[in-house]
């Protein structure tokens, strides 16, 4: 019993939701680089050995190959097998399982099958006898799970695992949740995205798109945005880029902006419930700070070179620094044009609705783009990700081949 | 490429990150745009963009599947789904853009399949891919973005020797965030 006791020790830091919480409806995507990770699988031998002399074997054995695969279980007592090698292994049955356990002896390259058995042949326990226990070939996940949750998947289908708090391959595990806990009323929030989408369907000015920023010190809707790209300006034309995403990103500058300018002069940006924030200032309603510093910090600082006067724009305005650290709430996944509009923007924490298989860029899943732009080594910026299932007759119309 | 390496120049001047594009319809320059990210307090106002706008405000969309871009730095993964989407015929750059490119500096949205990283085939949305050419008058972009890095930290009191300050134009990755 020991061996599961220990597992679940180790998964103490998922976030405990209540069985109604709606935030159970947010599941957070995977990023590439996990998904990449999930799947790669290295041989390795493994051999049953007594028990008993289990120490012994393993000291003698520290002194012929490196050890590694610290994610996997070393030794595995036989009802701990996972179930698809029990046959392969020739597990015996219980009771005299207690008598032995199987060694996880390392990565097929480390040694070859020959040395290894010359190195059984010679321990005391097999000496004796002079009959060494068979070597086996199993693959094994070759990157540690990035979850409790994973480490129980790989355990029943692969070899006992191990989870270590942290993640190599995305946001780790407490950040998730921190930002989960930070999300404001995201159900309202998917509801008024859905809702905004409907209505520029409805208008006739664009598809079923649509798009909300929420600014999480305040819990004041910034922006709401349906897509525009079948509206006609006076010539008789639209504009195929004005989709929700770029809109509302708009509307949030253009309200930080003032009246006095223009965030696009070709193309004129609307204003959120005609909200500026120059009002606000006049009007002595300035926003402060609810909840102090919840912007989150992320691993990779940003180069010196920035290129961008942030520092000017954090001066003219606290906090204000394009939608740094935003929640973006959309009808559907993005399109890649959109999905970098967000990471250029900065945002904080993006919750989609639909799936755009064909065009998403956000999902690192099989069966779509696995694009995963929103957490990519190689981009200066990385933001938090969840689909937000739909229950029942909620399912908006996806559209699938168009860009979102 | 000389005229969009002007503007770029004239984006350094107010103090933007400078990248310069000009849209051609024939032989003739429709549009021009340059990075307006810092004014606007927007982050997608990139060129490439800005110049759309002006041409939609005269043109039909129609109007990209003759038309060419030439633009001073390989245009970011955002800009290159937004010519994807117009229907842009051929884009041509000058440096590549290693933080942020779209047309293979980072990733190949402007290929045929449309999916994005080049590594699914099947059917995308946003139209057919682009041809892009790349490398045209690099260095001059190069030296763009580099003088404003030494603008933008002149700024600041940094005590760099003299020698570091220097342009280098042989020095490619592209250190700056918004193209
Ligand atoms: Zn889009
Ligand atoms: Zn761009």
């Amino acid at each position: 019993m020991q061996i599961r006791l220990q597992f679940f020790d180790e998964e103490e830091e998922i976030l405990l939701l209540d069985k109604d919480s709606p935030l159970r409806n947010l599941v957070p995507l995977r990023t590439l680089q996990e998904i990449r990770a999930a799947i790669e699988t290295i041989d390795v031998f493994t051999v049953p050995i007594p028990s008993r002399s289990a120490n012994v074997i393993l000291s003698s054995l520290r002194a012929i190959v490196p050890t590694s695969l610290q994610h996997l279980r070393r030794l595995v007592k036989p009802c701990y097998i996972p179930d698809p090698l029990v046959d392969f292994l020739a597990v015996p049955p219980t009771p005299p399982e207690e008598n032995i356990l199987y060694l996880l002896v390392c990565p097929v390259a480390d040694i070859s099958e020959d040395n290894l058995s010359n190195f059984l042949r010679e321990l005391p326990a097999f000496s004796t006898t002079g009959t060494i226990p068979r070597i086996m070939t199993i693959a094994v996940p070759s990157s540690q799970p990035i979850s409790a949750a994973q480490a129980t998947e790989w355990s029943a289908k692969y070899w006992p695992a191990v989870y270590k708090r942290g993640n190599p391959y995305g946001p780790h595990p407490s950040l998730v949740s921190q930002t989960l806990r930070g999300l404001v009323d995201p159900e309202n929030h998917i509801l008024l995205a859905k809702r905004t989408a409907a209505k520029a369907a409805f208008s006739g000015e664009g598809l079923g798109f649509g798009a909300v920023i929420v600014d999480p010190q305040t819990g004041q809707v910034l922006a709401a945005a349906g897509d525009a790209r079948l509206r006609c300006n006076e010539k008789g034309w639209s504009n195929p880029l004005d989709h929700a995403a770029m809109r509302a990103i708009d509307m949030v500058a253009q309200r930080r902006l003032g009246r006095a300018q223009n965030v696009r002069p070709d193309n004129k940006v609307e204003v959120w419930d005609g909200i500026y924030l120059e009002d606000e200032e006049a009007s002595g309603k300035i926003v402060t700070k609810v909840n102090g510093n919840s912007n989150i910090k992320k691993e990779d600082t940003d180069g010196d070179a920035n290129g961008e006067n942030g520092k000017e724009a954090d001066d003219r305005r606290d906090d204000g620094y394009l939608c740094h650290n935003l929640q973006v709430y959309l009808s559907h996944e993005p399109c890649v044009m959109c999905g970098m509009a967000l990471l250029h923007s900065r945002v904080g924490s993006v919750v989609f609705g639909t799936r755009m298989t064909r065009t998403g860029a956000l999902n690192a899943e099989a069966g779509g783009k696995q694009m995963g732009l929103f957490w990519r080594p190689e981009l200066n910026w990385k933001f938090i990700c969840w689909q937000w299932r739909a229950g029942p007759g909620e399912e908006m119309e996806s559209h699938e081949n168009v860009d979102a | 490429m000389q005229s969009a390496l002007q503007i770029a120049t004239s984006a350094l001047q107010s103090n933007e990150v400078p990248v310069g594009c000009v849209f051609v319809h024939g032989s003739r320059i429709i549009a021009s745009g340059r990075n307006d990210t810092n004014r606007s307090l927007c982050g997608t106002r990139h060129a490439e963009l800005v110049a759309i706008d002006k041409i939609l405000a005269t043109h039909p969309p129609s109007i990209f599947k003759e038309t060419d871009l030439y633009v001073t730095v390989e245009p970011c993964i955002m800009c290159a789904s937004a010519l994807r989407q117009i229907g842009i015929r051929k884009v041509y750059f000058g440096c590549s853009n290693d933080r942020f490119g779209g047309c293979g500096g980072v990733l190949r949205v402007h290929e045929g399949d449309g999916m994005g990283d080049g590594r699914n085939g099947g059917n995308g949305g946003g139209g057919g891919g682009y041809e892009v050419v790349g490398g045209i008058y690099s260095s001059s972009a190069v030296v763009k973005l580099r003088e404003f890095y030494v603008q933008e930290n002149g700024r600041a009191p940094v005590a760099t020797s003299k020698k570091g300050r220097e342009l280098k134009t042989d020095n490619l990755p592209v250190d700056v965030d918004v193209l």
